[in-house]
């Protein structure tokens, strides 16, 4: 197995203070390994913007490290963390509030080229056009222009420009799509795959809609109110999830097609406070297979098959075990 | 006399253009849209952002702004003309026949009222409900729609409540005083899927219980597959294909509506499926194209398709499946000029 390239362990980051502390993401541990596409979902709150927030050092982290190719983020004084910053990049969900409103395409993507001192004005220039061109735009054209002037795919596409003219090693991609229509939105994935085999990209991609993180994911991790459910390899996790809260999350997802059966195991209510979270396993109070043991106990997360780990105390195994044997 | 108000369509819609007046020019957002539903019925409009299905369900209850706005054609609902009368006559129709359930709850619901008193307002106003017997039937209201414990949450704000409550008291409020007819825009965009779920089974339960008629208003093809008895496309204005749901996704005509699904991830499709984009962008409605107005990001455009906007046809196939397309796809006869067809 090759060493990851982020390793999360153990990872607290708490807002607020006293009685109004909220453990945003209450102790996740997970690895995003080299070259592949960690998807990260959830429903809103549990923490997933958080965590990709935290490994990048913009959330204050309560406890736990964060191993970016082999240094501890965590321990790391600001002007280091700073050096640093230019190997891990962040794409934001807002395309075109997260460019400013008042520089030209130009200037906003040889922005990180003259923060970090890299080569001449002219070098600069050519390395710009570049970027510009292999994201879809038109250097000649949209240079001088400025971010209102573009639609929100445009604007996403000039943000992916930004983000890999510093040549980073890992992309944090924060709902990057979820406000685009689906024509644009799939021009942007497309684009980000392509974009990922080129520069040798490792990324981790935070979404809440399932069907997207599917298609852009090689492995798949899925949160609930801070806590982390399930990881497996994609296909594999959404055809046998283990874990029953994203068994409920899969079921309530909708396909384009009227001839597939509704039949999704509705969840009751909505989760829970994260002010005031329920002991041991936090899904326990919507989960229709909770014992006195999910209350009693936190489950920690374990490998029941190669690299699909679950935290749960009932997992789903029995389709998992007829699965296996199936293969032989 | 009078013709059986229950026979006819519920909604008719003939030849609807709304136009509003931009600094840059008129701006056609509904552009010659005709269609009818039956009692009963649920229709999905479908179609990205800019596409005029919002400004189509609005114009069909009446629900536009007075300035900058020029209606042609006709709607009716429920018997009632909507296009060119004044909002007094329209106030007789809203929310004790029609009622509309917006996108964002968070700014469709008044933040200074508690939520019992907005549902109860209504109530007042159209039902003449007595104050305490408003207050009553608004907490029963509440429970209709699923919120747990509703005597205490009637006297929440709207800020209290989440995101698939704050939908819930919306649903409330639109179905207090027993409309025949609702209109929902984007209703679950914004709610995570499992509220999504059990906002839209809500809605499907209220549609059995009272034989509600139904437009759904939604980018997401899933909802519209799942939920809905009939489809419109719309793009630039425009529909450009309807049919009934299962004919729709069974045997799709216009290449917009194929560029759609297959831009569409699917939860049921391997990892890192490729998807097919649709290349450009939805054009300017200030300065639509001449001819077919997805021509230009239509990958089976020819001349003819820049050059001359097909009409919207019954195909051979099936008489309820229309669409606007010279070269359609899944054997439907290509569209027909008026003059070709005599």
């Amino acid at each position: 197995m090759t060493t990851p390239l982020l390793s999360v362990k153990d990872l607290v980051v708490t807002y607020g203070r006293k009685r109004s502390a909220v453990q945003a993401v209450a102790g996740i541990s997970f690895e995003v390994f080299e070259g592949e596409t960690l998807g990260l979902v959830g429903e809103s709150g549990c923490g997933k913007s958080t965590t990709g927030r935290a490994i990048l050092q913009l959330e204050a982290i309560t406890s736990g490290s964060v191993t970016f190719d082999g240094t501890d983020l965590t321990t790391l004084d600001r002007e280091a963390m700073r050096q640093k910053r230019s190997e891990l990049q962040m794409l934001f969900q807002d395309p075109i509030s997260s460019l400013n409103p008042r520089r030209k395409i130009s200037q906003i993507v040889a922005e990180p080229l003259a923060i970090w001192n890299r080569g001449d004005q002219a070098s600069r220039e050519q390395v710009v056009n570049d970027i510009l061109l292999e994201v879809g735009i038109d250097p000649a054209l949209a240079g001088d222009r400025y971010p209102r002037e573009f639609s929100g795919g445009q604007c996403q596409r000039i943000s992916i420009a930004r983000s890999l003219v510093a040549n980073p090693k890992l992309l944090v991609c924060d709902e990057m799509v979820s406000a685009l229509d689906v024509s644009v939105q799939a021009q942007i994935i497309n684009l980000l795959t392509d974009l990922k085999q080129k520069h040798n990209l490792t990324l981790l991609f935070i979404a809440h809609d399932l069907a997207v993180v599917k298609n852009v994911s090689d492995r798949v991790a899925v949160m609930y109110l801070g806590k982390m459910c399930e990881i497996g390899p994609s296909d594999l996790l959404y055809e046998k999830p283990l874990h029953p809260y994203t068994e409920a999350l899969l079921s309530a997802a909708l396909v384009p097609d009227p001839n597939v059966e509704l039949n999704h195991t509705v969840l009751q209510g909505e989760p829970p406070s994260p002010l005031n979270p329920p002991s041991g396993c936090r899904f326990r109070t919507r989960c229709p297979k909770a014992q006195d043991r999910c209350a009693a106990e936190v489950p920690e997360l374990r490998e029941l098959a190669p690299g699909h780990q679950v935290a749960c105390h009932f997992p789903n195994t029995t389709t998992y075990v007829t699965l296996q044997s199936s293969e032989h | 006399m009078s013709i059986d108000q229950t026979t006819l369509p519920i909604v008719d819609v003939n030849h609807l253009t709304t136009t509003f007046a931009t600094p840059r020019g008129p701006l056609t957002a509904v552009n010659d849209v005709s269609l009818t539903i039956q009692r009963g019925r649920s229709l999905g409009v479908v179609g990205e952002s800019g596409s005029g299905k919002t400004v189509l369900s609005r114009s069909i209850i009446g629900l536009l702004p007075t300035f900058n706005v020029s209606q042609t054609g006709t709607a009716m609902v429920n018997g009632h003309q909507v296009i060119g009368v004044s909002n007094k006559q329209l106030r007789e129709m809203w929310g004790s026949e029609v009622a509309m359930v917006f996108q964002d709850p968070m700014t469709a619901l008044t933040p200074t009222k508690r939520v019992g008193e907005q549902i109860a307002e209504s109530l007042r106003i159209n039902l003449k409900m007595s104050r305490k017997d408003a207050k009553a039937r608004a907490v029963e209201l509440l429970r209709q729609v699923g919120i747990p414990s509703p005597e205490r949450r009637a006297k929440a704000y709207p800020n209290q409540l989440s995101g698939g409550m704050r939908q819930r008291v919306m649903i409330a409020i639109a179905i207090a005083c027993g409309p025949k007819f609702l209109v929902a825009d984007e209703p679950t965009t914004g709610l995570d899927v499992t509220v999504q779920a059990q906002v839209l089974d809500l809605i499907g339960e209220l549609r059995r219980e009272s034989d509600l008629t139904l437009i759904l208003v939604t980018h997401d093809l899933g909802v519209v597959a799942t939920r809905t008895d009939d489809v419109a496309v719309m793009y630039a204005g425009r529909i450009v294909e309807q049919a009934p749901t299962k004919e729709l996704f069974a045997n799709v005509a216009m290449p917009y509506t194929k560029g759609l699904l297959d831009s569409t991830p699917r939860i049921d499709a391997p990892s890192h499926t490729r998807l097919t984009s649709i290349d450009g962008r939805p054009p300017d409605l200030v300065n639509p194209p001449k001819g077919c107005a997805f021509a230009p990001r239509c990958t089976m455009a020819t001349e003819k398709c820049h050059e001359e906007r097909p009409p919207l046809v019954a195909s051979t196939l099936s008489a309820n499946h229309l669409f606007a397309c010279w070269y359609p796809l899944g054997g439907h006869a290509p569209a027909t000029t008026p003059s070709e067809q005599q």
